[in-house]
């Protein structure tokens, strides 16, 4: 099974949304899983560690990071490409991750959460008896 | 090595009609038509600032640290970045459920409408953006002759 999958209506990874303030950008992610948790991989450039919001709520994760402004007004802009976006995505966790025990960690401007994974599950040892 | 060179001039109704996912989805479409490039990667979006004589240009590098970005910067204010994105080795044991990151290489030449002065150029990353602050070369205007009677 499938440890995270996509909730509904966050659209596409990379997709952005029109919006008044900024467009909303869902991030993409690379996913991983070891015996013990399963990471996400966010790029978050220009995201400082206070503009990531990151909450686990009824078991959905829920991403919100905002870059720094670096607008200056103070100068002539030859060039804009890139523009200023908030990032946003929801995903839903299997139950055999440990809900209260999700964090995060950003160097590079890569976000990586760690989802552990419930003890019991870490600890699945398959017994063999003897017949 | 796939290089892209931009003069500053206005983008047409046509280009600014284009959203950057847009652009990606056509960049894609692209390489699928050309031959197969040798050095694959993206090209990397960038602000420019003009102030004074100062010229700043902004881009984005999530995961790029110093050891491997390149930047090089001509006289004739020709400037050139090449970043590689740090590989994510796997831990023991680990598999991918899903990878939707994709060419972790940019690249990008970007001729300014000016010269500049090479070694006065600074560079900063941090948080994966890197800004590269440039100083123009003073000009050698013109300079007024004083004419002294014979």
């Amino acid at each position: 099974m499938n440890p995270v999958v996509e909730s509904q209506g966050t659209g596409q990874q990379g997709h952005q949304h029109n919006n008044v303030a900024a467009p909303t950008v869902v991030p993409r992610i690379d996913i991983l899983e070891t015996k013990d948790e399963v990471q996400l991989l966010v790029d978050l450039p220009a995201v400082e560690p206070a503009g990531v919001q990151l909450e686990v709520h009824e078991g959905e994760l829920q991403l919100i990071a905002i870059p720094a402004n670096t607008d200056r007004p103070e100068a002539k802009s030859l060039l804009h490409e890139v523009k200023q976006v908030q990032y946003k995505r929801h995903l839903k966790l299997a139950d055999s991750l440990d809900h209260e025990k999700v964090w995060a960690e950003q160097a590079l401007g890569v976000l990586r959460i760690h989802l552990p994974k419930k003890a019991e599950i870490q600890k699945r040892k398959i017994e063999v008896r003897q017949a | 090595m796939r290089r892209i060179s931009w003069n500053l001039l206005p983008v047409s109704p046509l280009q600014s009609f284009f959203s950057a996912d847009l652009e990606q989805v056509f960049d894609q479409l692209v390489q699928g038509l050309k031959s197969p490039d040798p050095n694959p990667g993206q090209s990397l979006r960038l602000n420019v600032w003009e102030s004074g004589q100062t010229v700043i240009v902004e881009g984005d590098l999530p995961g790029v640290g110093p050891e491997n970005l390149s930047i090089e910067v001509g006289p004739d204010g020709l400037l050139e970045i090449n970043a590689k994105s740090e590989a994510q080795p796997l831990p023991e044991g680990a598999t991918w459920v899903r990878r939707e990151r994709k060419s972790r290489d940019w690249n990008r030449s970007l001729q300014l409408p000016f010269r500049v002065d090479p070694s006065k150029v600074e560079a900063t990353l941090k948080n994966g953006r890197l800004v590269v602050t440039i100083t123009k070369q003073a000009e050698n205007g013109p300079r007024r002759i004083p004419v002294s009677h014979a």
